[in-house]
């Protein structure tokens, strides 16, 4: 009998944060997605790994920009492409979840060249590392489809220092 | 009663009041519509320049500013020489200004800053850059290589640095103020 009070306090309880656990076959597992700024600077397509028994996901991610800087014939283009990494802790309701989240984006710039094949290179040229993070909400579809999500997500890199930034994404949960 | 406006009087609109009303009407609707035009073009241009300062500023993080100086000094054959060197600090169009320094001026460009040797003063520009970046007039005093190569070493016998040719720091401050020269202006700086 105490037993069966019980159940129907708790039936009868608010609905609390519920983590997914393993086995919920209701949340999805996989989630790609593009995100505007962001962990990738300036945009990113991410594949995202959610581990539902430790409320996590593990994300990774590549942007690539080519442009041509100068007008003038012979010269060469610029290159930046970025490769957010994130672990992200989700929390809160089945579907509106917290995300709080730590990682790395590894950066590349190539400088343009101009016409005589002069490259002018700033102090961020080459390969480089930017820790960075994540505040945010995420939308989780109970069952897999359109995830979208959008935070705060600030870099910090030697010697650019720290960059408030933020992004938006949305995509595809399944 | 014999109000004007009573509809009692029997007084009715004339038909040019009815076509000055309509006219009104019409040039009323025509403001709305202007003034919304108006409110859009100012908001689609407030949010182009938003993104384009955010993507400058990633751009910017991502490594892409450099600094980059072209010195009119120095001037390649048939170009003619000017007694400053401007620098732009932080853009991310290096490698264009230094294909316009090139071919527009014949001059020579190269990575950082102008160099600091016998500069009298420069004007910073007060002019904004789309991409955020710095620019600097760095005028020189070039007594020693008038001395060394005269007068008229320019194209055609012409004189060999174009005008102005500061001598002294008042006369850089003066070039800084000249609104011909600079067109939304310049202050007064030193290295």
């Amino acid at each position: 009998m105490p037993l069966s009070i019980a159940a129907d306090v708790a039936a009868a309880a608010p609905a609390a944060p519920a983590p997914p656990t393993e086995g919920d076959d209701a949340n999805a597992r996989d989630a790609v997605y593009f995100e505007g700024l962001g962990n990738g600077i300036l945009y990113s397509v991410n594949y995202e790994r959610f581990l539902p028994r430790y409320n996590l996901g593990l994300r990774g991610g590549a942007s690539f920009i080519t442009y041509k800087v100068s007008s003038a014939s012979g010269s060469g283009n610029l290159t930046f492409a970025t490769w957010p990494l994130v672990v992200s802790y989700y929390w809160g309701l089945p579907r509106h979840k917290l995300q709080l989240g730590l990682g790395a984006t590894i950066l590349y710039f190539d400088a343009s060249s101009d016409s005589t094949g002069t490259k002018i290179e700033g102090a961020g040229t080459g390969f480089g590392v930017a820790a960075t993070a994540v505040i945010g909400y995420r939308y989780m579809p109970k069952n897999g489809g359109f995830t979208f999500g959008a935070g705060f997500t600030p870099l910090l890199r030697d010697p650019k220092g720290f960059l408030a930034w933020g992004g938006a994404n949305a995509g595809f949960a399944f | 009663m014999s109000g004007i406006f009573g509809s009692r009087s029997g007084w009715t609109w004339p038909a040019a009041m009815g076509l000055l009303y309509s006219s009104r009407v019409r040039h009323r609707h025509a403001a709305r519509v202007l003034a919304l035009l108006v409110l859009l073009t100012a908001s689609a241009s407030a949010a182009c320049n938003a993104i384009t300062s955010v993507i400058v500023t990633g751009a910017d993080y991502g490594g892409a500013s450099a600094d980059a100086h072209c010195d009119r000094r120095d001037v390649a054959d048939g170009g003619q020489a000017s007694a400053f060197c401007q620098e732009v600090v932080a853009t991310i169009a290096a490698s264009q200004f230094s294909d316009d320094c090139r071919h527009k001026f014949q001059a020579t460009t190269g990575a950082g800053l102008c160099p600091r040797a016998r500069i009298i003063a420069g004007c910073k520009l007060d002019k904004k850059s789309d991409d955020g970046s710095e620019v600097w007039d760095w005028y020189y005093d070039v007594s020693d290589l008038l001395a060394e190569a005269g007068t008229d070493a320019g194209p055609d016998g012409g004189p060999t640095f174009a005008a102005p040719v500061p001598r002294d720091v008042t006369a850089v401050a003066a070039l800084c103020a000249d609104r011909t020269r600079y067109e939304e202006g310049a202050e007064l700086a030193f290295p």
